[in-house]
């Protein structure tokens, strides 16, 4: 899949997952984690203004939402997911902006408490693109955060917050930008 | 009970190849921790597709100042090995196997010091402490030559998407120096007992 594929691919729903042009973007046993690792980001920092990459079905916007950041930043470059967002939008009467490009589009200009990555690459040059733009535009030591994943123990880098559902270790990844702080350092 | 990190320090062979991100030696890249960020560490190898292996060996206890080590010393040998995959919604599956100076595996009737690591795509890199081996194989406690030749194994078995990259291997040595035995008639401190 290409970039202009992804833009334009509508959104199917399986039994199990939520794709874009036939290429899975969100798991549904996802949601419960995903959800999880952003109220303990927010139990944590506090932020009351977070960017978003990728809204997705909106889980993680919602909890960020619900745990009252009030200036909220989200890019979403799919056509359809981003009028999803746009009707989803209309639910808050908080700062909300929602941009529908890829994050290596994003000219910054602005400063966050929290930046929350949770972009799909459909090419391997996406990351690249990705962090080459962040390195432009973010801060060191700006506070930074991915998508929470079931670990297999607790020697993972940087900040990660760990919890446990259903008997099963995540860590909800947190980091400060180029500042990495190794496991057991 | 001290312990010492052995690291890499050859490279046996890399075949179906991993890619160096410096250089041209594998062991290069895994021979101390990450260079930086994860998005820009510039001393790691990697692989978009499954089958890449490659095996290396490691500096004998000698060269990190346990002069005398010999048979007997070693209480454990653990093996580790930090990795990574950030694109996310993918996995992979390392095999890590403890192999001796012939490329045999390890372990009682070979081949159960085999262990696999599988992980989901992360935004960190993952450490994996694998299984402390107290004998080589099973009832044998290891012997000196046995960890001086210690080799290592990492072969990505799986792998769904995007780019798994591995920055850091390395042996954890658990040893403890024999206590040398005191006859009777031996002098101590000027003195005979």
């Amino acid at each position: 899949m290409n970039n202009q594929q992804w833009i334009d691919g509508a959104l199917t729903e399986t039994d199990t997952d939520y794709q874009i042009a036939g290429v899975t973007f969100l798991d549904k046993e996802e949601e419960v984690y995903l959800v999880k690792g952003v109220e303990l980001l927010c139990s944590q920092l506090s932020p009351s203004s977070v960017l978003e990459f990728g809204f997705g079905k909106g889980f993680t916007s919602t909890e960020f939402q619900r745990q009252g950041v009030t200036r909220h930043v989200i890019l979403e470059p799919n056509t359809e997911l981003y009028q999803a967002a746009l009707t989803w939008k209309a639910n808050y009467s908080t700062d909300i902006e929602i941009l529908n490009i890829f994050s290596w589009d994003y000219e910054g200009g602005e400063t966050f408490d929290l930046v929350y990555n949770d972009i799909q690459q459909f090419t391997l040059d996406d990351n690249d693109k990705h962090e080459s733009q962040m390195k432009k535009i973010l801060p060191e030591g700006q506070w930074y955060a991915g998508w929470a994943t079931e670990v297999n123990d607790r020697q993972v880098d940087d900040y990660p917050i760990f919890f446990e559902l259903n008997s099963k270790l995540y860590a909800q990844s947190l980091m400060k930008w180029m500042q990495p702080k190794r496991f057991g350092a | 009970m001290p312990s010492v990190k052995l690291f890499p320090n050859t490279d046996v062979s890399n075949s179906p190849a991993w890619t160096i991100s410096s250089g041209s030696d594998v062991w290069a890249m895994l021979d101390d921790n990450d260079t930086g960020h994860i998005s820009s560490d510039g001393s790691d190898i990697e692989a978009t597709a499954s089958g890449k292996t490659c095996i290396i060996g490691f500096y004998p206890p000698v060269e990190y100042g346990i002069s005398g080590f010999g048979d007997g010393w070693t209480n454990s040998l653990t093996a580790v090995v930090k990795h990574n995959n950030r694109n996310r919604g993918n996995s992979y599956t390392i095999r890590m196997s403890m192999l001796d100076s012939s490329n045999n595996e390890y372990g009682p009737g070979g081949g159960l010091y085999v262990e696999d690591v599988t992980q989901s795509a992360a935004a960190s890199w993952i450490t994996t402490a694998f299984t402390p081996r107290t004998t080589s194989d099973g009832s044998s406690a290891w012997t000196k030559d046995e960890v001086n030749t210690i080799r290592m194994k990492i072969h990505l078995t799986a792998h769904t998407g995007g780019t798994t990259g591995v920055t850091w291997a390395y042996y954890i040595l658990n040893y403890t120096e024999p206590v040398a035995a005191v006859t009777d008639n031996a002098v101590f401190f000027g003195s005979n007992f």
